[in-house]
């Protein structure tokens, strides 16, 4: 989609921002295996 | 309750439903009504996303779930972010584009009539069975402990939510919910706060969650590939995304969240809101049923949460047996407590060896404990087969009316009944515009005025939470409230997801093979459902690739040059 409706807060892109999301899906999964490790 | 906790949750419940009534007063526009307000942001489509997802049930049943069995359930929501990106990238644009008010209008311009109304009837029959759980679910255990009439309680439940979702439509569900949510999230946090607080003084929250690890309750991430489990990383992954991506990407009570605003960009982010803060939120709500499972290492709980039942042993002839279980029970408690306090002694000074025997010696009566409880539950059975013997969904709530302090009950309780009225108003909203916009406008009224169709709007509202009371005044209680909700959209998900991602990928496919394909689908999936026992997340891949394969080969057989013919919308696309 282009237009206006392509400006992103914080993130520039959709692409950036899709990025993003999985990074801290990556970030959050590793604290939650962290703490069902270190726990143990 | 005291005065003060009444005072508190009726403040609550009543100052939200006449915000709601507020903000739409002046409101005559059925766009409005159906689409939202324009100026909505996308702060509140995010809030409005999650409380609709967020149900009472989430509140009731999810700590008791990690009371029960630990943090597994976490891996449910791993295929969120996931399934949210897709819906961002692909659903969304189309759904702006095209205009529609209901996701379902997208499958009449793609196909044809009869596969719009089969989305649309799936839709109404999951989502209309769900709405009546919705209602039923906080009212049957609130009334349970807290002594109230459960019809009253379910018309409690129902009738504010009626009211301001029927006045004040699309806009009035959008607004109401963005102080639900802040309420939801208040509350829980002070819960999980005065758990803590609970806590015996020289038990830290490093050393609870110690105790929690060593008991097994912190198995947040699990790689096994056995597909009995119900929840693991894969299954959470993968069922959990084609899950995911069903509800959010083409089920109405949440696409008319994010088409609410107007704006792509707003929805989007709101969506992505939700892909960021969805899953530290639930692992958070699981945590606090976890500490509160170790609040009642140390604190005796009750040999079964849910009281009506036990009172009904206690006056049955098995009333002696109960009592030998009850001094079963207190005696191993005592054992554990002991051992409990040799453990944390030996976590504190960090002393492996001690920590494991003293583990041992924790596990021994907990052993014992599980196997008291596994005989009362076939003594409640020996009873009234009738008895429910779950009581995981009874947890949270015994702990917040026992140990928490005057006025914060209220708060809490009126978290529950927020977000059972936001998960409410969602869906009573997305019954109302599915059945005007893709049953009554074009089979019965076609030419039908504005506000004829504004107050049709309004009476369907009205007329599905008449109906989702009314279930929830009938129903029975099944085994687990949240996994019941889950299973019932499981069971229909993937057949509709398979339709709209034949709608968006396959564009040689027609209305007839996706219409067959789906039907077949369906089928295939009740019959597992009925017949096996694999965990309920796969029927979203199986009803899914089962759309998707018959209707392109059909499509390339048995219906190749079929004559329906290629939909303005396909052409444009």
């Amino acid at each position: 989609m282009k237009g206006p409706n392509d400006a992103v807060p914080l993130f520039g892109t959709w692409r950036n921002a899709y990025l993003a999301i999985v990074v801290i899906f990556l970030l959050e999964v590793s604290l939650f295996y962290f703490v069902s490790r270190y726990f143990l | 309750m005291s005065g003060l906790d009444y005072a508190v949750l009726f403040g609550t419940l009543l100052a939200i439903a006449l915000y709601g009534w507020w903000m739409t007063r002046a409101d005559r526009d059925l766009e409005h009504y159906l689409r939202g307000d324009s100026s909505i942001r996308w702060g509140t489509i995010g809030l409005s996303v999650m409380a609709t997802q967020a149900s009472a049930i989430t509140f009731l049943s999810t700590p008791g779930q990690a009371y029960e069995s630990g943090m597994g359930f976490v891996q449910n929501y791993f295929g969120v972010p996931f399934a949210l990106i897709v819906v961002c990238a692909v659903f969304i644009p189309i759904y702006h584009r095209l205009k529609v008010v209901t996701a379902y209008e997208y499958l009449g311009q793609r196909f044809d009539q009869k596969t719009r109304l089969l989305g649309a009837f799936l839709f109404l029959l999951q989502r209309g069975l769900a709405a009546g759980i919705t209602i039923y679910a906080p009212a049957i255990i609130l009334s349970a402990l807290l002594g109230w009439n459960l019809r009253l309680t379910i018309l409690l439940a129902g009738l504010f939510v009626v009211i301001y979702t029927t006045a004040g439509g699309t806009t009035a569900v959008s607004h109401t919910q963005k102080w639900q949510m802040a309420i939801i999230l208040v509350g829980m946090a002070i819960a999980f706060g005065m758990v803590l607080h609970r806590l015996p003084s020289n038990v830290s929250f490093l050393e609870a969650l110690s105790v929690a690890g060593k008991m097994g309750k912190l198995n947040a991430v699990d790689f096994s590939l056995d597909p009995q489990r119900r929840y693991t990383v894969w299954s959470g992954l993968l069922g959990g995304f084609f899950l995911a991506l069903s509800y959010f990407g083409t089920d109405q009570s949440q696409v008319q969240r994010y088409l609410a605003g107007g704006s792509l960009t707003a929805g989007r982010l709101g969506l992505l809101f939700n892909a960021v803060f969805k899953l530290p939120m639930q692992f958070f709500i699981l945590l606090t049923g976890v500490m509160v499972f170790v609040f009642f290492q140390f604190q005796q709980p009750p040999l079964f949460f849910n009281q009506p039942v036990i009172e009904r042993v206690a006056q049955s002839q098995e009333a002696g047996k109960l009592r030998a279980l009850q001094s079963r029970y207190d005696q191993a408690f005592a054992e554990k407590r002991t051992a409990l306090h040799a453990l944390t002694t030996a976590i504190d000074a960090g002393a492996e060896p001690a920590i494991k025997v003293a583990t041992a010696a924790v596990l021994k009566p907990q052993e014992e404990i599980d196997g008291i409880r596994s005989e009362l539950k076939k003594t409640i059975k020996a009873v009234d087969p009738k008895m429910e013997t779950n009581d995981s969904d009874y947890v949270f709530i015994s702990f917040v009316l026992h140990y928490l302090p005057h006025g914060l009950i209220g708060l809490l309780i009126a978290v529950i009944f927020c977000a059972g009225m936001s998960s409410s108003a969602s869906e009573l909203n997305a019954l109302g515009s599915t059945t005007v916009v893709d049953f009554y406008r074009p089979l019965l009224h076609p030419q039908a005025s504005e506000a004829h169709q504004l107050f049709v709007s309004k009476l369907l509202t009205a007329a599905w939470g008449c109906v989702a009371i009314s279930f929830a005044l009938f129903a029975n209680l099944v085994e687990n409230l949240i996994q019941a909700i889950n299973i019932l959209g499981s069971i229909f998900y993937g057949s509709i997801l398979g339709i709209f991602l034949v709608a968006f990928f396959f564009r040689f496919v027609r209305g007839t093979a996706v219409f067959v394909a789906a039907l077949i689908s369906q089928a295939l999936v009740l019959s597992l459902f009925y017949g096996t026992e694999i965990g309920y997340l796969w029927y979203n891949v199986i009803g899914c690739f089962t759309v998707l394969i018959l209707a392109s080969a059909l499509q390339k057989t048995i219906l190749r040059g079929n004559g329906d013919s290629i939909r303005p919308t396909e052409a444009a696309s």
